[in-house]
């Protein structure tokens, strides 16, 4: 999948609980496919390296992030309003692989972690995706607003301080599921309690990491994400060789 | 109008090159563009041996600029002559490998073994501050400089470039130690050693503690060297540091600067050495510069 880079302009701006924002924005040109998992390099104002973000929802001429402040590039962005410029390279990264031949599949995501695992439902319906999001409280549940429900089997919504949903994390949740597949994106903690999930069962997991980044494209080799590979670990490059990897083979 | 030129008598088509560790083995860049339009292309810092590099976080934003402190990963020269040099040569622009050891003998088998390739010029590393024992220990005092190149000057049957550190008191001295030896041309600079804190959780931002120092930060420390240098040696200098434009690019090749290497710009942009390229040509054009090479050392000092 060829990358482009993308001329982008914000059509709007929500401001949820936690420092989260809902950006969606208007391609003036057609934007090439992109898979669930891919991200965006996104030129951020006042800054001269690019922020990984992953792409949320898109269609041919339009795309949402679901953005974290997380520092001051995040921040830059999110404080920007309709209107506002910029450009992106994208689609970058290896997505999540799908597995059409199963049918118990789940997603499990922890707050802006949930971001891009929508894709994988939204654009494989006939997989029939459980998923299973974790939010600290309802307010920053809030920005998924329902589109996991539109596009999954079922949603499970958790809470940690029981505002909205199960009372508890998601991956308390993983045994009753018990997916053939499960897709992961969140916290250390989460993903190693997942890997240990899928290690015991022999579950086919894969899991979206995140790394401070240089170029996005594979070249400068700063993104360094450790994976087993061939019985030894290697650090691998999160925007080229990932960002999604085999949950099994992630050092956490 | 006339944009090429020629470093130890290898021609470039124009004086952009790209810098090493920013463009890996140039296939990813040319997914965006016919990287064969830009004069050059270095090679990552390739070892005799594969290299792991150094743990992340390997990054840190700072101001105007970046540290890195990647350390070195290559897949070893074996696989880059297996596996990426035929591409890099099928561009059309000059390859050239950037060589890098830890120990003498690395650094004079290495340069062998590059001799008997296409590649058409080699780029001698003797200044990644983010190895230890790794290159800089031979590149920092001016009788280290002289000793590595004449080893490896030996073996070398290839145009030979020394790349020098500017963590040194004295870089025109390494220069012209690098010249004695029978370096046939010098790029510089390569990173400032530097660091990033993070007050917050009291740690250094990168893993290795330590990094080097690129970007627009360093430009003029850079075009401070390239001038030193330029007044100390007769051979050409290939000029580096924080180039984001083509005007940065024309401010090298005024200070002395033959050819020019773009390296942290690509990092920030995929598309920077075709832009910088094609700003520079502009630039060369509304001047009336029928060639760029009068520019070289045309700066003008009352």
């Amino acid at each position: 999948m060829k990358s482009v880079k993308a001329e982008l302009i914000i059509k709007s701006n929500e401001k949820y609980a936690d420092n989260l924002y809902r950006i969606e924005c208007e391609s003036l040109h057609e934007l090439p496919d992109i898979s669930a998992g891919q991200f965006a390099h996104i030129k951020v104002p006042g800054k001269d390296l690019r922020r990984p973000i992953c792409v949320y929802a898109n269609t041919k001429n339009s795309i949402t992030f679901i953005i974290a402040n997380v520092g001051e590039g995040t921040a830059a962005f999110t404080s920007q309003g309709k209107g506002h410029k910029f450009d992106a390279i994208l689609p970058l990264g290896n997505g999540f692989p799908i597995l059409p031949d199963k049918t118990n599949i789940a997603v499990l995501g922890g707050g802006t972690g949930c971001a891009p695992l929508l894709k994988i439902a939204a654009d494989n319906k006939a997989l029939n995706v459980t998923a299973l999001l974790g939010f600290p409280n309802a307010s920053s549940r809030g920005i998924y607003k329902d589109d996991f429900d539109k596009v999954c089997k079922r949603v499970c919504y958790c809470t940690d301080d029981g505002s909205y949903g199960y009372h508890g994390y998601p991956t308390d949740l993983l045994t009753e599921i018990a997916p053939e597949v499960l897709y992961v994106c969140g916290a250390p903690g989460m993903m190693k309690t997942a890997r240990e999930y899928c290690r015991k069962l022999g579950v086919i997991g894969f899991a979206s990491m995140e790394q401070k980044m240089g170029c996005g494209v594979g070249a400068c080799l700063v993104c360094s994400v450790r994976i087993m590979q061939d019985g030894r670990e290697k650090l691998l490059r999160a925007c080229a060789d990932g960002p999604v990897f085999p949950l099994e083979d992630i050092v956490l | 109008m006339n944009m090429k030129t020629s470093v130890a008598g290898v021609e470039f088509k124009n004086p952009i090159i790209v810098a090493s560790g920013t463009f890996g083995f140039c296939r990813e860049y040319n997914n965006f563009y016919d990287v064969g339009q830009l004069g050059g292309i270095c090679s990552k810092g390739l070892t005799l041996e594969p290299r792991n590099g150094n743990m992340p976080v390997r990054i840190a934003e700072t101001p105007s600029g970046m540290l890195n402190s990647v350390g070195l990963q290559n897949p070893g020269v074996e696989y880059f002559i297996q596996n990426e040099l035929p591409f890099m040569k099928s561009t059309g622009a000059v390859v050239i490998a950037n060589a890098a050891g830890s120990c003498e003998s690395d650094y004079v088998r290495l340069v062998e073994i590059l001799s008997g390739t296409d590649v058409d010029m080699i780029e001698l590393n003797i200044s990644c501050p983010n190895v230890k024992n790794g290159g800089m220990a031979f590149g920092v005092e001016p009788d280290g400089v002289e000793h590595i190149v004449k080893s490896v000057r030996k073996v070398c049957k290839k145009p030979l470039i020394v790349k020098l550190t500017p963590n040194v008191s004295d870089i025109a001295k390494n220069a012209l130690a690098a010249e004695r030896a029978g370096a046939d041309a010098l790029s510089l600079i390569n990173t400032v050693a530097a660091m990033a804190v993070d007050f917050g959780r009291k740690r250094p931002v990168l893993d290795a503690v330590t990094g080097g120092l690129s970007g627009p930060a360093v430009k003029p420390i850079a075009l401070r060297m390239v001038y030193s240098c330029y007044k100390a040696v007769k051979i050409p200098i290939i000029g580096m540091g924080g180039i984001m434009t083509g005007k940065d690019a024309g401010e090298f090749i005024l200070c002395g600067a033959t050819a020019v290497q773009v390296g942290t710009a690509n990092i920030f942009d995929p598309y920077a050495a075709l832009t910088i390229l094609n700003e520079l040509t502009n630039l060369c054009e509304r001047d009336n510069i029928i060639d760029v090479q009068t520019l070289v050392g045309g700066l003008r000092i009352e």
